[in-house]
This record gives C-alpha cells, sequence and structure tokens, in this order.
C-alpha cells in the first residue's frame, strides 16, 4: 500500500519539477571532495577549491565570473564566499598581461593553457568588501584545459572556461593553501567586459 | 530472466494442477459453462526512473543535501492494452485460468515542464562535439512508443461460493513481442526540427521483447454461467526486461483494468 501511495504521488509530481537554463549554476558534487563541485566542461558556472581547512566556493548570489579586459590587460575575477557560508564574500582577481583578447569569443585561444601564478607579470588580488589587496604568490597555476565555443540551437551562445587552479600564498604574513581548484565557466557578453 | 519467466510459468502451472486436483474432490454448484471468452482493457503505470545520460545537461538548482542532477526532468510511463481472451473455469468456480492475445502500448514521457513563468520548459541535449564547439539542443519533450503484441498468462482464485458479487485474487505474466516504435522530439525551436532524428538516435533502444508480472486483486460482477464483469488492480507489476525500455528504467508499476466476459458453452 506505501509503494502504491509512492507511485501515485510520482504519478502527481509530472511537472511539478524545478528547473533552470544555461546561466545558472549546476552542483554536481566532487566524488572525493563533496564540497566542491566535480571537474566538468558543461559551462555550469561552478568553481570550488579547499582552502585550508575549508573551502573557497561559487555563490548563487553573485556572478561566480568576471572577464574585464583594460590596459592591455586581462582578469578573471572568481567571486564566491569562503566556507559555503553566504555573506562571507571573497573574489579572487587574476591578472596577466594580454593584448589579443577584444571580445568574450577570443577566450578561445586560453585553451590548454597554463599561467604560472608566481611568475613577475601576473598580479593576484583578494577583494573584500570592495577592498582589493595585492597577495604574495609563493606558488601556483591557473589551467585553461579546455575553452569551447557553445551552440544553442544552432546560434552562437557562449564560450566555456574549464580548468583547475592551485596557489599558495602569504596574507599578513600567514602562509595560505588553495588546492584542488576547479572551474567550469561560461563566458558572454554578460560577464565579459571590454574596458578599453 | 528467462529463468525468472520459466519459473513464474510453472508455478502458474502447478497452480492449475492443484485446481484441477481441487476439481477432483470438490462439489460444484454447477458443472456448467466452464469456458468463457472475454475482452479486457485497462492500463498500467510503472515507477520510471531517469538514466544516466552524459549528453543531458544537468540543471539541478542546488541547495544543501539536495544534489539531483536532472531534478527539472520529469519521467513517466503508461502502458494501455486491451486483449481477446479464453478462461477455463476449475468445476468447483474458484480457479479461473486464462490466456489469450494481447496488444498493447507502452508510452515513455521524458520532458521538462515548467509550473513557474520565470522558468524554462526545456532542458539541453548534446548533440555533437569537437575541440572546440559544442552544440546543444533545448528540447521541451521526448515521446516513445513501442507496440507489442503478447500473450498472458493469468490464473485468478476467488476463495469465495459463486455469487453475483465475488472477490478475486491474479497472479499473471504476460510474454510480449515489439511490433513497432516510434521516438519523437519536441523542440524549444520547432525549426529544429531537422534535428529530430539525430536527437532521437541518442538514447538508448529498446529490446524487442517485454515481460512482466502482476499481482492483483478484482471484483467480480454478474452469475455463474451468465456475462461477468469484472474491475481488477494491478499491483504490484514487476517488470522481468528492463532492456525493453528505450529512454528510461521501470522497475515495478501497477495499473488497472476492467474486462467482459461471457460463457462460452455448457459441459
Amino acid at each position: 500500500m506505501k509503494k502504491l501511495f509512492i507511485l501515485v504521488i510520482i504519478i502527481a509530481a509530472v511537472g511539478c519539477s524545478k528547473r533552470s537554463g544555461l546561466s545558472d549554476s549546476v552542483f554536481i558534487p566532487d566524488s572525493v571532495y563533496t564540497d566542491l563541485p566535480a571537474y566538468s566542461e558543461w559551462g555550469y558556472n561552478t568553481f570550488g577549491a579547499n582552502y585550508d581547512r575549508s573551502v573557497f566556493i561559487y555563490s548563487r548570489n553573485v556572478m561566480p565570473l568576471k572577464v574585464i579586459v583594460q590596459n592591455q590587460e586581462l582578469s578573471f575575477v572568481f567571486q564566491g564566499v569562503i566556507g559555503n557560508y553566504s555573506g562571507n564574500y571573497l573574489s579572487m582577481k587574476i591578472t596577466i598581461p594580454d593584448t589579443a583578447t577584444a571580445k568574450y569569443q577570443d577566450l578561445l585561444d586560453l585553451n590548454d593553457t597554463r599561467i604560472n601564478l608566481s611568475g613577475s607579470e601576473v598580479v593576484v588580488e583578494f577583494i573584500i568588501d570592495q577592498n582589493s589587496k595585492v597577495i604574495e604568490i609563493l606558488e601556483g597555476e591557473l589551467y585553461f584545459k579546455r575553452t569551447q565555443k557553445i551552440f544553442v540551437d544552432d546560434v552562437e551562445a557562449e564560450v566555456i572556461l574549464s580548468g583547475y587552479f592551485n596557489l599558495k600564498f602569504i596574507e599578513e604574513g600567514i602562509p595560505f593553501t588553495m588546492t584542488d581548484g576547479r572551474f567550469d565557466f561560461g563566458v558572454d557578453n554578460d560577464n565579459f567586459y571590454n574596458l578599453n | 530472466m528467462q529463468k525468472t519467466i520459466l519459473i513464474l510459468l510453472l508455478s502458474l502451472g502447478c497452480l492449475m494442477v492443484s485446481a484441477q486436483n481441487e476439481n477432483n474432490t470438490s462439489v460444484s454448484p454447477k458443472k456448467k459453462h466452464q469456458i468463457y471468452l472475454g475482452i479486457e482493457g485497462g492500463s498500467r503505470s510503472f515507477d520510471t526512473k531517469s538514466r544516466d545520460y552524459e549528453f543531458i545537461r544537468a540543471q539541478a538548482v542546488y541547495y544543501f543535501g539536495y544534489h539531483n542532477e536532472h531534478s527539472q526532468l520529469s519521467w513517466f510511463t503508461y502502458a494501455p492494452f486491451i486483449a481477446l481472451k479464453a478462461e477455463y473455469r476449475s468445476y468447483n468456480d474458484k480457479f479461473w485460468m486464462s490466456t489469450g492475445l494481447r496488444y498493447s502500448s507502452i508510452k515513455t514521457i521524458m520532458g521538462s515542464y515548467s509550473d513557474y513563468a520565470n522558468n524554462t520548459d526545456y532542458f539541453f541535449v548534446m548533440l555533437s562535439q569537437n575541440q572546440e564547439e559544442t552544440h546543444y539542443y533545448r528540447i521541451n519533450e521526448i515521446r516513445e512508443t513501442s507496440q507489442y503484441v503478447g500473450v498472458p498468462v493469468e490464473i485468478r482464485y476467488s476463495p469465495f461460493l459463486p455469487r453475483f458479487f465475488r472477490l478475486y485474487f491474479k497472479m499473471a505474466i504476460d510474454l510480449n513481442y515489439k511490433l513497432a516504435n516510434k521516438r519523437e522530439v519536441e523542440f524549444f525551436d520547432p525549426a529544429m526540427k531537422f534535428h529530430e532524428k539525430e536527437i532521437a538516435g541518442l538514447f538508448d533502444q529498446p529490446g524487442s521483447f517485454y515481460a512482466a508480472v502482476d499481482f492483483g486483486v478484482g471484483i467480480q460482477l454478474g452469475r455463474q454461467n451468465k456475462p461477468n464483469l469484472r474491475l481488477e488492480g494491478d499491483f504490484p507489476s514487476f517488470v522481468l526486461t528492463p532492456e525493453a525500455f528505450g529512454l528510461a528504467d521501470n522497475t515495478f508499476g501497477g495499473g488497472v483494468r476492467i474486462s467482459f466476459i461471457f460463457p462460452l458453452k455448457a459441459k
């Protein structure tokens, strides 16, 4: 009888599902680090990394990635929270020298590109409460494993950037580690800003 | 699976033999009209489970403790059927064995249905991918209809003596062969209809054989040796051939049926 009741509920539930579009974040948990999103290449608009014994992860309330082109520099701003708690916001801005990117489609050139975050021309900043401070990087890498152009119903929709990141840095004299970072972003005109 | 079917058929056979043995020792109220013909119609519904299709973009909305990748998708399977059957009744009219020919149509629907004005009524299916480009298509619904011809083997048992209103129990197995299969894709953008065959081909193809075992209870209205009307509920129904379904997994379900039977000849 209980199974019959469940069956009736299942049948009645048709049409009562929740759904979202391409721009929302889709969390598929990692099989090992279950607090982090699994690595994906679908443009799920997520990122996450272990941050000491906590996590630095995307938040549903802010755009997880903004790409900014300005003054021959290309910046990737990872916007999320520390520790999965809404309100504890942190933005990590990684800026690299660049002269080739003018529109979001140009990001396809980053396919299989590794960026040494401790390089002299790379600047990593943490932004908390609109206060920015440059972080001293001991070692780190931003790896664009795959870039791809997405077509929806045969119309170009966005570029997807998927990859990994990790870094060791010093903040206020104390070293920290951000490991196992992964990201999967969709970039289009909504989160790509050419400020030149 | 074949072993399971064999065991079930043997069980049904044993029940029939036991019913016949009972015939030899019981006193039947009327030893007439032991063969009936009938027509029945009904429908089954299944507890349909989604399959892990890697080409469907997940769209789950995350909140703590909830990680369903395809929460936006609904899956539903139902199977209307009609059958012509012959029934043989034991002398004491407590065991009714029947078989016949059944036509059934199994329909599976998967789709995204929005109750909210701001939400989408579609899901994304990835059709093709190369190093630089990936092509998604927005799909409202995919419908699959498989048509089968089958042979039901059923035994019913009523613990009560013949009367106008009789409660009975049923155990049955039906074996079906697929005649035809049709899969339709409803695109969010109807102009994408020309991709229908490619999208439909991404999903698993249904098997050619479908078998299920039913347990049920019903009521029969009508006198002995007269036309009877039956209302029957099937629950549970167990699918013995999960590979029979292309779009989704169906393991068990339930259904209702109504049948009209009339006596064929007197002994």
